[in-house]
């Protein structure tokens, strides 16, 4: 698990490897030897992109015994690969010309960029999400973070009545409630920067010279909760990157098989034979 | 409870043999009585005790007569369901609208009860015709019954249901204990009707027993000590554990550098297996029902000419009953017939720093007990939630699990129900609902005869029962018509054990972080997550 290229990995790769050789000398077989090599490209791709959105069928269908999620993922990834390397000898490298091959040539550039960014952010988000704060489910976010602004709501209206200090109210208003009203820092915590933290706390620290000493103890109880709301929105961050990914890549996916249809019959129609 | 109950209770056979001078002045036997005992009474084919239940007391009949049922009659019974209900189940959930939840289908539930559930899963109405047709024992006044259970916690293995009308004393199981532990005739007749009339089945159905012929296992049987260590349900204080001073809260069953005369066969409870380091002690595995301690190193004794000192205590988590074998017998019978993987090696040779602390994490929070734990390696999940959606799609369409719970490092151990070795969920469902499910070892509910009482969420000790309310077919909530509030039943994971492929949550896991495994070797839970 701990290194990159596992004995699994490896077998994947090296097999998607010997098929994008196989394809490719097929393809540059193909005049001489087979009819149309771009029809024969085509149609692998056709077949590798069905395979592939089957994927999701399978995610709907769990209650049936059709194989594990896991070794679907590893094909689905592999072929999804394998996928990219087809689409380029279908296409011969070039670049396309008419408007509709356009519109399948960029959806596929989208499902093929969005896939490999589902791959780097599975490697990426289990980490992640270990590094700070407790893995909190995504629904109860919202939940936790209203708890968290109201206890430190409670702990200002302490401080003004028990500390008599109008200065924790102050940074409240001023910085405090804005920061604990909503999710914050998207980017910084997509980057793992940690500057905005470090300034919320000086300011924080800031105020303690004017306070009293139970202010200070207040004011530990404050920030402890404020830290607290930033390890949350830094998983709400990574979260969200989990679910959202998807709400592309699928519907992308989904995109390309009427484009698709329509591609093959176009072709077939004027007699092209391929693109 | 009255003074005249509890002189009621003392004047039966059962308890007028206790001498009540062996108690303590601070624990009289009439202050026992009257914290752990109740009078009890019931109809005419009320059931009492139900079959595959986890009963924790033992009842002695004041007045009437009671039926032992050897065959189970139908109805009380729970079964897995068979192919094709598997089948049509995995179209339903598959087919069926998303939009349906925890929805019912109410004139269902009448076919199945035929009225309340609660009269139809707790009243045998043709008990006549039973009798007439089955086997079945009368017990009349002055007998006991319900002992073995209550003592072992073993499912128990007959129903017994009221043929007249009954008065009878339930005593809790820790008052029997409490008895046993002061009147010494009790706790051997208790230990004598264990043996002549369970032990020696209960050893023939372990695998540590399977290749010996009933004869030798009989033998074993009546020359093995039944011992009893330990004075509280493991689970009772779970929730506050001082994990400081855990170790010295558990009694030594078996102490290391002491002669290794004899081996230790857990009947039930827990044993936490430890070894000095230093001046401490470590924990270096556990033994749960079922499991023997001393095996291995009788073996490696043997093995290296002679038996010598033990290598590792046994101390036990909460109660624990144990049967002490002695060497010789183990030597010469058990031994011989084992195969090589039955003996589980020590865990002190792999004992890493990490593994260290996972094994004390499962100890510590007793998810030893599960049969199918769910395990989550951190080191992989990224939160996508299929193992969420694919569990709701396969349970009307709510997760019966929340994809949370302790963790130590990147190990998780979900709240889902582990289908426990020790289920005291089971212990004082009024219905019976919730049960065991022998061909599949699983822990689950039947929904028609839950009554929503709580009884089972609140006795979980790893809060894994959900309480849901229902909606009939149109997705209006189910209401009492005497209470006029929303009926609620009581859910939880059942492994998927009605569908084709079993648990769908670990098959819909696409990154392989999440796994339903038996806690029984914490090696293979060791080895999966250093994978
Ligand atoms: S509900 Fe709780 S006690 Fe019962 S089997 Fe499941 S985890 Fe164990
Ligand atoms: S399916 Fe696997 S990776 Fe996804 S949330 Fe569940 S355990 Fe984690």
């Amino acid at each position: 698990m701990n290194s990159v290229l596992t004995r699994r990995r490896m077998i994947g790769l090296s097999a998607a490897a010997v098929l994008i050789a196989v394809l490719f000398y097929g393809a540059r077989l193909g005049p001489a030897a087979l009819a149309n090599s771009r029809e024969i490209t085509g149609w692998v791709l056709a077949g590798v992109s069905v395979f592939l959105l089957l994927f999701n069928v399978r995610k709907r269908i769990p209650a049936f015994p059709v194989g594990r999620g896991y070794y679907w993922l590893q094909l689905h990834i592999y072929l999804g690969l394998f996928s990219g390397a087809a689409f380029l000898a279908h296409s011969e490298w070039r670049l396309p010309t008419g408007v509709l091959d356009w519109c399948l040539w960029l959806v596929f550039a989208g499902v093929f960029v969005t896939g490999v960014f589902g791959i780097v952010l599975s490697r990426l988000v289990p980490s992640r999400l270990n590094a700070r704060g407790e893995r909190v489910i995504y629904e109860r976010i919202p939940a936790f973070r209203t708890q968290l602004a109201g206890e430190v709501e409670a702990l200002v209206l302490r401080a003004v009545q028990e500390a008599a200090s109008s200065t924790i109210a102050e940074l409240y208003v001023n910085r405090l409630l804005p920061f604990l009203s909503h999710s914050r820092n998207f980017w910084a915590h997509m980057l793992s920067a940690s500057d905005h933290r470090q300034a919320l706390q000086n300011e924080i620290h800031a105020v303690r010279r004017y306070l009293p000493a139970e202010g200070n103890a207040i004011l530990d109880e404050i920030e402890a909760r404020v830290l607290a709301k930033d390890d949350l929105d830094y998983q709400y961050t990574w979260q969200s990157l989990v679910k959202g990914w998807l709400l592309l890549h699928l519907p992308l996916s989904c995109a390309m098989i009427p484009l698709v249809v329509v591609h093959v019959v176009i072709n077939y129609a004027f007699g092209l034979g391929g693109m | 409870m009255s003074e005249a109950d509890i002189a009621l209770i003392l004047a039966q056979p059962f308890f007028a043999q206790i001498d009540t001078q062996a108690f303590p002045a601070q624990m009289p036997l009439a202050d026992i009585l009257s914290h752990d005992s109740r009078i009890v009474r019931y109809e005419p084919g009320e059931v009492i005790i139900r079959r595959g239940d986890y009963g924790n007391s033992l009842f002695a009949v004041v007045e009437g007569t009671v039926r032992v049922l050897l065959q189970s009659p139908r109805g009380l019974q729970r079964r897995a369901p068979g192919q094709w209900r598997r089948w049509s189940r995995a179209f339903a959930s598959t087919f069926g609208s998303r939009r349906r939840v925890e929805n019912r289908d109410l004139a269902r539930y009448q076919i199945q009860t035929g009225g309340t559930p609660r009269a139809a899963y707790t009243r045998i109405r043709d008990l006549d015709r039973i009798v007439a047709e089955t086997q079945t024992v009368p017990l009349g006044q002055g007998e006991i019954f319900g002992e073995i259970a209550a003592l072992t916690r073993q499912a128990r293995s007959a129903d017994v249901v009221a043929e007249t009308p009954v008065t009878a004393v339930e005593i809790r199981w820790q008052g029997i204990r409490d008895i046993r532990r002061f009147a010494r005739p009790v706790r051997d007749q208790l230990n004598d009707r264990y043996r002549d009339r369970t032990l020696a089945n209960t050893l023939a159905r372990e695998p540590l027993f399977a290749g010996l012929d009933a004869k030798v296992i009989e033998a074993i049987a009546s020359e093995s000590l039944i011992e009893t260590y330990g004075e509280e349900d493991w689970y009772l204080r779970l929730q506050k554990l001082d994990l400081a001073g855990r170790l010295e809260q558990e009694p030594v069953i078996v102490a290391e550098g002491h002669q290794l005369d004899d081996v230790l066969f857990i009947l039930s409870g827990f044993g936490r297996v430890t070894e000095t380091v230093e001046r401490g002690q470590r924990t270096i595995g556990y033994v749960r029902a079922g499991e023997a301690h001393g095996l291995r190193e009788l073996l490696e004794d043997l093995q290296s000419g002679g038996i010598g000192l033990r290598r590792t205590s046994l101390r036990a988590i909460g109660t624990v009953n144990v049967l002490r074998i002695p060497s010789t017998l183990v030597e010469h019978h058990i031994l011989p017939t084992l195969a090589p993987g039955q003996l589980r090696p020590q865990q002190k040779s792999r004992a890493g720093e990490d593994s260290q602390r996972r094994l004390d994490f499962i100890v510590d929070g007793r998810y030893m007990n599960g049969t199918a734990t769910m395990v989550i390696d951190l080191a992989r999940c990224t939160g996508c939630d299929d193992c969420v959606r694919a569990c709701a799609s396969a349970h009307d369409n709510n997760p019966r699990f929340v994809r949370h719970g302790h963790s130590e490092a990147n190990l998780m151990i979900a709240n889902a129900c582990m289908h426990c070795v020790d289920p005291v969920c089971l212990i004082g469902c009024p219905t019976g609902a919730i049960r065991r499910i022998e061909e599949t070892r699983t822990v689950a509910i039947n929904d028609a005869a839950c009554i929503g009482c709580q009884t089972c969420a609140n006795s979980c000790p790893y809060s894994n029962i959900r309480m849901v309310e229902i909606r009939d077919t149109a997705g209006k909530p189910v209401l009492d018509a005497d209470t006029n509030q929303p009926i609620i039943k009581a859910t939880k994971c059942d492994l998927c054990f009605d569908t084709p492929g079993g648990p769908s949550c670990e098959r819909a896991c696409p990154h392989d972080a999440l796994i339903r495994m038996d806690m029984q070797d914490p090696f293979s839970l060791l080895k999966w997550i250093e994978r």
